[in-house]
């Protein structure tokens, strides 16, 4: 039975993951589609740009943290 | 070094003779930033003479520039006498041709109408002189979309003559009737859609073709010539419209001064080390005539970062992301720590350092300007690469050391201790920084409200969790939510209810520093992955150790690249986002010498 108990916990992480991974992917997507418009009009903008960009990959390393204590779930990992 | 240069506003007001002497050595000093005059009790100053003659110059410098379509890097011309001269040639030489070109086309359209007209009409083989001139019969002459039968005609008279024929496609036809019937047979022809070709005068065909040949020469001709009016004083013409510009800008720089019917006043900003050297060199100049006075206002002076050259390429990030205002903190310094660190503890491997160091020298070489700040930053960088590395015991994803001073790959839950800590340093510096902005900006109380509550906020927190975790003492539970508390009505006090819906962010700004260790987590798998695959391949002989050389050059020139955009923006971000976001503004206005270019 512990056999199943692992990959269920090996499974959980990597949803966690998946899942925060899409929803930055996607965050970062239309976040990037204004960034590049507006850098088109003032190019000075590249730096207000690249925070206002990679603000969402913050919820990948949520989704790495949670993994890991999902992880940490596992005795004989 | 951690504020930015210190400025003196300077009043310099002196006698309208001296105007001329001071404007000059102010533009080479190239010291002082002037404010723009723009106060109701005086008007503003005049240009000097040569300015008028300067501006024609110049349009019409630009003028050729922008028909040449120049796009050349200009030069210092030293001695613009020469220049003026040589300029009045070209300029003719280009007026002379252009305006040759421009009539030519011209004569060459007027032409080529013609043609159009008489080209289909001669297809009819009738004489072209035949087709005007009469009293009583009226001639159509032109083409035609739908077939026109004689049938259709004699419907209104039987008194007519048509012509017909094809040029290029098109039908050709010239009906010539009695003028009485004009009205009837146009009605009819333009319900076939008829176009007509107006042709009024003699033409001769063989004529207008000789003489359109002879324009396309002529034409090709003065077009070559241009082009090497373009080659050989390309180089020149945007050197001199530079240096004129710069001319123009000391000449027209009264523009910007108040003055009166025989005094004039410039005010501007100067370092303050230097105020004082300025002061004794203009006063020589002008042989004491003027009054050189230190003004106390300090609204709105201009920045002027002012780094060691070691810290200076760090400046490129504050370019980047907006210039500090001047009674701010200048964050390079602490840019400067901490994003080597950062770098380095994201990618930590010697093997990685020592071959982006060995790039980042060599294209140190090739680079100017900004692109050059950004490199030498990045070489600092290198260098925490390669002492992270040694830490880790990593070289090319290989463990080097037996027994690491940190085994990252492995103690996943010690890492990310280690950055949430870091990331805790770090944003305690931010508000710690912010909290003396405010400090010198607005005074202690404003500084407490909306800076000390942020650091009652964290202590009280941390003090809760560790109490929680470690449960050392009995009372630490109540003294941290005693502060935690504290800290929330303070920023309620300062910053309202915004200051409230943003409590969560000091939790999800503290666990975005977990990047620290993922990123290089990310970078150390890969690179273990690449080393793998060229073992299993090496392992195999033969052929198949070409494959794994192969392998691991690939493997390892794309994790690189990986290692270096995911590293650099991630350090960015955490000092933009999470760190910038506890104390700067930005917004300050560059610090631009009179006379400095750009």
């Amino acid at each position: 039975m512990e056999d199943i108990n692992l990959g269920l916990i090996a499974i959980g992480a990597g949803i966690a993951i998946v899942g925060s991974a899409f929803a930055a992917a996607i965050a970062e997507k239309e976040i990037g589609t204004a960034a590049v418009g507006a850098m088109a009009e003032k190019e000075e903008l590249f730096g207000k740009a690249l925070i206002l960009t990679v603000i969402p990959e913050t919820l990948v390393i949520f989704g790495l943290v949670i993994a890991i204590m999902i992880l940490g779930l596992a005795p004989a990992l | 070094m951690i504020r930015t240069q210190k400025m003196a506003k300077i009043r310099i007001t002196g006698p309208k003779q001296n105007l001329r002497s001071l404007v000059s050595e102010l533009h080479a000093l190239k010291i002082m930033h002037l404010i723009d005059y723009q106060g109701e009790e005086f008007e503003t100053g005049n240009s000097f003479s040569e300015a008028e003659e300067i501006s024609e110059k110049l349009v019409k410098i630009r003028a050729i520039i922008s028909q040449f379509n120049l796009k050349l890097e200009s030069r210092k011309i030293k001695d613009l006498t020469v220049c003026n001269g040589k300029f009045g040639k070209i300029y003719s030489e280009f007026t002379e041709l252009t305006s040759k070109i421009s009539s030519l086309t011209e004569r060459k359209n007027s032409l080529t109408s013609v043609k159009e007209i008489a080209e289909p009409l001669s297809s009819l083989n009738l004489d072209l002189n035949s087709f005007y001139g009469y009293d009583s019969i009226a001639v159509f002459k032109g083409t035609i979309k739908k077939a026109l039968t004689t049938q259709e005609i004699e419907k209104i008279t039987k008194d007519f003559e048509l012509f017909s024929s094809e040029f290029e496609g098109k039908k050709v036809i010239a009906l010539f009737v009695s003028e009485k019937f004009k009205e009837q047979i146009q009605a009819l022809l333009s319900e076939k859609g008829f176009i007509e070709l107006h042709l009024e005068q003699e033409i001769n065909l063989v004529s207008v073709n000789s003489e359109l040949n002879s324009i396309e020469k002529e034409l090709a001709g003065f077009k070559t010539q241009l082009g090497l009016l373009k080659e050989t004083e390309g180089q020149f013409l945007v050197d001199f419209e530079f240096n004129l510009e710069k001319e123009n800008e000391k000449l027209e720089a009264p523009l910007r001064f108040a003055v009166t019917e025989n005094a004039f006043i410039i005010d501007g900003w100067i370092p303050e080390i230097k105020a004082k050297e300025v002061e004794y060199r203009l006063r020589h100049l002008t042989k004491d005539k003027i009054f050189f006075e230190f003004l106390k206002d300090k609204k709105n002076a201009p920045t002027s970062l002012d780094n060691p050259s070691l810290v200076k390429p760090f400046q490129f990030f504050m370019n980047l992301y907006s210039m500090p205002k001047y009674t701010e903190i200048d964050p390079t310094f602490l840019v400067f720590i901490t994003f080597p660190l950062f770098f380095g503890f994201m990618l930590g491997d010697v093997g990685y350092g020592l071959v982006t160091l060995a790039v980042f020298l060599f294209l140190r070489t090739k680079l100017k300007g900004e692109g050059k700040m950004l490199i030498n930053s990045l070489i600092i960088a290198s260098l925490a690469t390669i002492f992270f590395g040694f830490i880790f015991g990593e070289a090319f994803g290989f463990e080097i050391v037996e027994h690491p001073i940190l085994f990252r790959s492995h103690d996943l839950n010690l890492m990310l201790l280690i950055s949430i800590a870091v990331g805790l340093i770090h944003i305690t510096l931010g508000y710690l920084v912010g909290f003396y902005n405010v400090l010198i900006q607005h005074g202690l109380k404003e500084a407490v409200y909306e800076k000390g509550s942020w650091l009652m906020i964290e202590a009280g927190g941390l003090l809760i969790i560790s109490e929680m975790i470690l449960a050392m003492t009995s009372f630490g539970n109540i003294v941290g939510a005693v502060l935690f508390l504290a800290g929330v009505i303070l920023l309620f006090k300062g910053e309202g209810v915004q200051g409230i819906i943003e409590l969560p962010s000091i939790l999800s700004n503290t666990l975005s520093y977990a990047r620290l260790f993922a990123v290089g987590l990310a970078s150390v798998k890969l690179a273990v992955i690449v080393n793998d695959f060229a073992t299993a391949f090496f392992a195999q002989g033969g052929l198949m150790i070409g494959v794994s050389i192969l392998i691991l050059l690939l493997g390892h020139t794309v994790n690189i690249l990986l290692g270096l955009i995911g590293p650099f923006l991630h350090a960015l971000r955490l000092h933009y986002v999470e760190f910038f976001g506890k104390f700067y503004k930005g917004g300050g206005r560059r610090f631009m010498p009179f006379g400095a270019e750009n």
